[in-house]
């Protein structure tokens, strides 16, 4: 060992805290590095794997016409043979419409409107995912691999033998319309526009005779199309069942039904898609050129899931998004480690700048020197890294062996386990970026001291650490009558240990910049990290939702009006409901939605300036017309909502039959332009006019549709019949675009079931008055914050006001019970089995529209899953991103105070009592705390709102208030991390008496 | 009268087989007034015997009385209080206070004690010690020599009761080493400041009253030469 290497071992020896804290630092660094990168590449190899099991790995494919280019005849096998002889191609696969079988009505429920006969060449199951779930591919002509379905609906098995009709579709006219022509320029004909690679746009126009293939969708006019299709040219052919599958994937998907793979021989002049993937590409726009010099003139689809995971670049917004967030990261760990690790280095090296002087004036070479410290950071790389990146490896798989299966659960459906991948760019990049920080942060300290003379160096380690203000501030001081005179709010406070405290900080160098710089940064760390966690939260949270009841069932039935029987039919039927085990009732209603009245000053703007989804509108000059929904809440939830807004239940009993009282709500749900947010609707209280019904003559109606503007421009220009006489929208409109205005349309079926407006002129309405007798911000649970107008009744209003509400929408809410032993799903499943018999009452007299549950509960545990993730992610970089932090305070006030040893030690010896050591000591710290938490505590509280700035472009409604916890949390942890530093170094200093410390740098 | 007595003073250093005897069993008096030098080569254990005396360590076994109290009965914080007032240290590397100015590193004892600065002491130590137009010095913008003066200087603003100098001139030039020699002397001469002073010099020995050898932490000759 030379020399220097003994003396920079030694010195790394007599220093192990420290040298522990800077390894500790390093380690950190490259454990965040390789922990951040490496969940990087864990994701994108899950996600390439996923694609891989779903989609295969072609690359590109293209599609092959041979009825564009008669004589060229594309024959799967030709081309098969040509292309795998280029090079560069790593796999091809074709695959060539056979043609497509009939199926019996029963049949096509499950298996689509025909079998689709497909046959296929090449390396289908790797490059197209196909992967048989039971028996295998086909390799001979005459084999065939069916669906799932058919073995599971069919009873097919396998070494069956299958006969299709394989023919053609023809797209024909519906029966009886054979006679019509049908020319190029008919406005009605179906047409699908398709821009190709040059940029040239081909419009396909659908035309009777017209072959169809396997992605043109399923002609039906009984469906309401205008073609029907038919098989042609059938021919029988027979297949060996030799597998099954039970994914159907990109390559062998059809628009009419589910494939059925063949290994055909015989060239059929149909489409051939030819799958490709290549070696050697590194970009998307490399694999489209390869694709094109096989393949001139070819429209080329891309696999651009696939080559993005592959690591084959192009803009992906959300890919790049991901990858932003990841450098970010990056750059913030570099930026904390880089303060640490610079720290550390410029400390060691102050320490020992007086034996750098030494050891230069018994000659070692500047080049030396550098060498001793740039050893240093050698070894504390050479240990630091490679532990980092066991960390890093390991806090990764710890972490994806806790959330992996949650992870791929919400992230995909396929069976790909998220596990870690590390790929060695990644590892490397880690170490490279840490090792070139430790390298930096040590050179620029080295670089500086072997600039220095040998004596400079070593009357430096004994004076030099006065600033060029301080010997001004020296001079103020040296005045008769004026020394110890300057006390300063630390003299006042501390006595004379304040006072010295206070002379340190003014006059020398450094004055603890190092220290309070820590300290900001620390704050700044630890704060950033909090915002996050609170900014990402709240927008998880967000995400979550409004607290809504755990299931939903809704129901409807036809042909009922709003009355006091279908109240009491549908409390039976929530009664029913509510009695399933394992279940509380939260309450039910029953919601129509009826045209309403409104004078003007009871309307927030919102509500009309186009916020809202709901039509509404200017009616007659102060009097807002709209669509109002009207809630029946069941009474017992109905009382309990209006006592905690602090009314009077009773005061809803005066219900006539055109009069009653409600609630409104204020605030609905609506764009402003930029953002989804609440929005005020209505800002005070009055008469809400409900139309109930219309009459024209003896035409008498409940039927009245509200109509904007643009809803009676689109019934003018007339669709069969339905015209709508408008006479009011000319005088009506205000003609800029502000508030649109509205009419009722009144309208009833006749007897072809055609809608047949009255004339608006000639109607007359009968209306109910609904009294708002108080607005409520928050609706109850049960109907959930909604949109536009709400008004909110008890059911028993309905028995008396008669508002003739068509239609009412039933819907319960119910929660899953806390006592329960049950399962949500197994609760859930119960209550399904319980709405037939909970809704026979009513479907015994009409039909029902529909009855549904919506399992809410499962919905929020994938989503309280994600946030979870979030979070953990969120918690685990701020703790490591803490550590680094503190340590970084660690280092440098004890060092601060370790280098300052001898200084203490002149003072004890003149008679500087501990107490007065310890006085002085706490009163530096305050102002090192001072004047880097305060700071520290600004700039973090900035970069919060930066943060909320971000979030709150996609979120809104949110206010920004300063996350005190975290300011709190910072400072303290940052204040006790201060506290053991400043401990551990005056222990440090203790520990050597007065003599030996005076002694030390003597010698 | 005796102002110092020093009786059965040990000191060890370390633990176990690494244990060294710096103090083996000394013990002596000094009169007030008196000028000793302690000379022994180096590693006899004289400067440990100075800082025993000057309350900056703590004795394995034995006695310092000053002025007839015992140094190490007191408290660490009231020994703090005995070397702001009772004793005057002199180290061969001044030992000043880098961000202190020269008149601040002077009265540093005094600060330290909370009590006000005797400006007419502190003029005339200023003048005596040739630091007049220096006052607003730091220590890193003053010569070798006059940062001793200062050291000096901080030693004897409280007047204490025995000024203990370590080799004060070991690290000065020939000439310098005269003038501190010269002030402690007429500080002795004219105050009738105690002093005890450790020397490698002959010159310096031979100017003083009493030569104290130490050797191997003994008192091999204690030889009065006025």
């Amino acid at each position: 060992m030379s020399a220097i290497a003994n003396y920079t071992w030694r010195s790394l020896g007599a220093n192990r805290v420290r040298t522990a804290v800077t390894i500790a630092g390093v380690a950190l660094a490259a454990a965040l590095l390789t922990a951040v990168l490496g969940t990087y590449t864990s994701l994108n190899h899950y996600l390439y794997q996923t694609e891989e099991e779903l989609s295969g790995t072609w690359m590109s494919s293209v599609e092959l016409d041979p009825d564009s280019e008669p004589g060229e005849g594309a024959v799967a096998a030709d081309v098969l043979s040509e292309v795998q002889a280029a090079s560069n191609v790593s796999g091809v696969a074709t695959v060539q419409e056979v043609g497509f079988a009939a199926l019996s009505d029963k049949q096509q429920d499950y298996l689509g409107n025909y079998a689709a006969i497909m046959s296929f060449t090449g390396e289908l199951e790797s490059l197209c995912a196909v992967k048989p779930c039971e028996g295998e591919v086909p390799d001979q002509p005459g084999e065939i691999l069916l669906p799932e379905s058919w073995k599971t609906r069919e009873g097919t098995s396998l070494g069956d033998s299958i006969t299709f009709d394989v023919g053609q579709r023809e797209l024909i006219m519906p029966e009886g319309e054979e006679d019509q022509t049908v020319t190029e320029e008919s406005v009605d004909l179906p047409r699908v526009s398709e821009i190709d690679s040059d940029g040239d746009v081909t419009t396909t126009v659908y035309k009777p005779g017209m072959i169809l293939h396997a992605h043109d969708a399923f002609n039906s006019s009984a469906e309401g199309g205008i073609y029907d299709e038919q098989i042609i040219n059938a021919q029988k052919r027979s297949y060996t069942v030799v597998g099954f599958y039970d994914r159907s994937p990109y390559a062998i998907s059809s628009a009419v039904g589910q494939t059925c793979l063949v290994v055909d021989n015989q060239p059929v002049s149909n489409p051939v898609a030819v799958y490709l993937s290549f070696s050697n590409v590194s970009s998307q726009d490399e694999v489209e050129s390869e694709t094109l010099a096989l393949f001139p003139d070819s429209g080329i689809t891309l696999h651009t899931a696939l080559l993005r995971y592959m690591g084959v670049r192009s803009g992906g917004s959300i890919w790049d998004t991901f990858f932003g967030i990841a450098s970010v990261l990056a750059v913030i760990i570099v930026v904390a480690c880089v303060s640490l690790i610079y720290n550390a280095f410029a400390i060691s090296v102050a320490e020992r700048s007086g034996q750098f002087g030494l050891l230069a004036s018994i000659g070692a070479s500047k080049r030396q020197l550098r060498r001793s410290v740039l050893m240093e950071a050698g070894f504390v790389t050479v240990v630091g890294v490679p532990l980092g990146l066991l960390v890093g490896i390991g806090g990764c798989m710890v972490t994806f062996a806790i959330l992996g299966p949650q992870i791929a659960s919400v992230l995909s459906i396929s069976e790909v386990p998220f596990e870690v991948y590390i790929e060695a760019w990644a590892l490397l990049f880690a170490a490279l970026l840490t090792m070139v920080t430790v390298l930096a942060s040590a050179f620029l300290p080295a670089l500086r001291m072997s600039r220095i003379s040998a004596i400079d160096a070593i009357r430096q380690a004994q004076t030099g650490r006065v600033s060029k203000r301080g010997i001004t501030d020296a001079r103020v001081c040296a005045r008769p009558g004026k020394t110890w005179k300057h006390k300063g709010i630390a003299g006042a406070v501390f006595g004379v240990s304040g006072q010295l405290a206070r002379i340190n900080h003014r006059r020398s160098a450094s004055k603890g910049r190092a220290a309070s710089l820590s300290l900001a940064l620390a704050v700044v760390l630890i704060m950033t990290s909090g915002s996050l966690n609170v900014w990402l939260g709240s927008l998880v949270n967000a995400a979550q939702g409004s607290e809504t009841s755990d299931y939903a069932i809704s129901a409807s039935f036809e042909d009922r009006r709003v009355d006091g029987q279908l109240m009491d039919e549908y409390g039976r039927a929530y009664k029913s409901l509510a009695s399933v085990e394992g279940v509380v009732g939260q309450g039910w209603n029953a919601q129509v939605a009826l045209p309403a009245l409104l004078p003007e000053q009871m309307v927030g703007a919102s509500l009309t300036d186009g916020s809202v989804f709901a039509v509404a509108g200017e009616y007659s000059p102060g009097v807002i017309g709209c669509v109002a929904s009207v809630d029946f809440l069941d009474d017992e939830t109905f009382d309990t909502y209006v006592t905690d807004l602090g009314l009077d239940p009773a005061q809803f009993d005066s219900v006539t039959t055109t009069s009653a009282p409600a609630v409104a709500i204020s605030q609905g749900y609506g764009n402003n332009g930029s953002v989804y947010q609440l929005l005020t609707m209505l800002t005070s209280t009055g008469t809400v006019q409900l139309a109930v019904s219309a009459q024209e003559g003896d035409t008498t109606t409940s039927n009245i549709a509200v109509l904007g503007e643009e809803e009676r421009r689109y019934l003018q220009q007339g669709e069969g019949g339905s015209a709508y006489p408008d006479t009011q929208s000319e005088s009506a409109s205000d003609g800029n675009g502000g508030t649109d205005t509205v009419v009722f349309a009144p309208y009833y079926f006749d007897d072809h079931d055609s809608q047949v407006f009255l004339d608006p002129v000639q109607t007359t309405y009968s209306f109910v008055d609904i009294n708002v007798v108080a607005l409520a911000e928050q609706a109850p649970e049960t109907i959930g914050q909604g949109s536009g107008v709400v008004l909110i009744m008890p059911a028993s209003a309905a028995a008396t006001l008669d508002c003739k509400g068509a239609n009412p929408y039933f819907r319960a809410a119910l929660n899953l019970s806390p006592d329960t032993q049950l399962s949500a799903d197994e609760v859930a499943e119960a209550l399904e089995d319980q709405m037939e018999a909970a809704f026979a009452e009513l479907a015994k007299k009409t039909n029902p529209s529909f009855y549904t549950i919506s399992n809410l509960a499962e919905e929020m545990k994938s989503v309280t899953l994600v946030a979870t993730i979030v979070n953990v992610f969120c918690l685990l970089f701020a703790i490591i991103l803490a550590l680094i932090a503190l340590a970084n305070v660690f280092n440098t006030i004890t060092n601060g105070l370790i280098l300052r040893r001898r200084e203490f030690a002149v003072m004890k010896s003149v008679g500087l009592s501990a107490k007065q050591f310890r006085r002085m000591i706490v009163c530096e710290c305050v102002g090192y705390g001072l004047r880097g938490l305060i700071p520290g505590a600004l700039v973090s509280i900035i970069v919060s709102m930066f943060l909320y700035a971000a979030v709150a472009q996609s979120l809104s409604g949110m206010t920004f208030s300063i996350p005190w916890l975290y300011v709190l949390l910072a400072i303290g942890m940052v204040s006790v991390a201060m506290a053991l530093s400043v401990a551990y170094g005056m222990s440090r200093c203790k520990a050597d008496n007065i003599v030996e410390a005076l002694r030390r740098e003597t010698q | 009268m005796d102002i110092l007595t020093v009786s059965h003073l040990s000191k060890i250093y370390g633990k176990g087989e690494t244990a060294t005897r710096a103090l083996d069993d000394v013990s002596f008096s000094i009169t007030e007034g008196e000028f000793v030098a302690i000379v022994g080569s180096s590693g006899s254990g004289k400067s440990t015997l100075l800082h025993l005396m000057g309350g900056v360590d703590r004795p394995t076994s034995g006695k310092v009385l000053l002025n007839g109290q015992d140094v190490y009965a007191r408290s660490d914080e009231e020994l703090a209080v005995f070397r702001r007032r009772e004793v005057g240290l002199v180290y061969q590397f001044y030992n000043l206070v880098p961000v202190l100015n020269v008149v601040e590193n002077m009265t540093l004892p005094v600060a330290l004690d909370g009590r006000a600065i005797n400006q007419d002491r502190l003029a005339g130590l200023l003048d005596k010690l040739g630091l007049c137009g220096k006052e607003s010095h730091l220590p890193s913008q003053l010569s070798g020599g006059q940062q001793q003066r200062v050291a000096i200087g901080r030693a004897l603003m409280n007047a204490p009761a025995v000024v203990l100098a370590d080799e004060p001139t070991g690290n000065l030039d020939t000439h310098n080493s005269r003038d501190i020699l010269k002030l402690l002397q007429d500080s002795n001469r004219d105050f009738g400041q105690t002093l005890v002073m450790i020397t490698h010099d002959e010159t310096i020995a031979r100017a003083a009253d009493r030569i104290i050898a130490i050797e191997d932490g003994r008192v091999v000759r204690d030889e009065r030469i006025r």
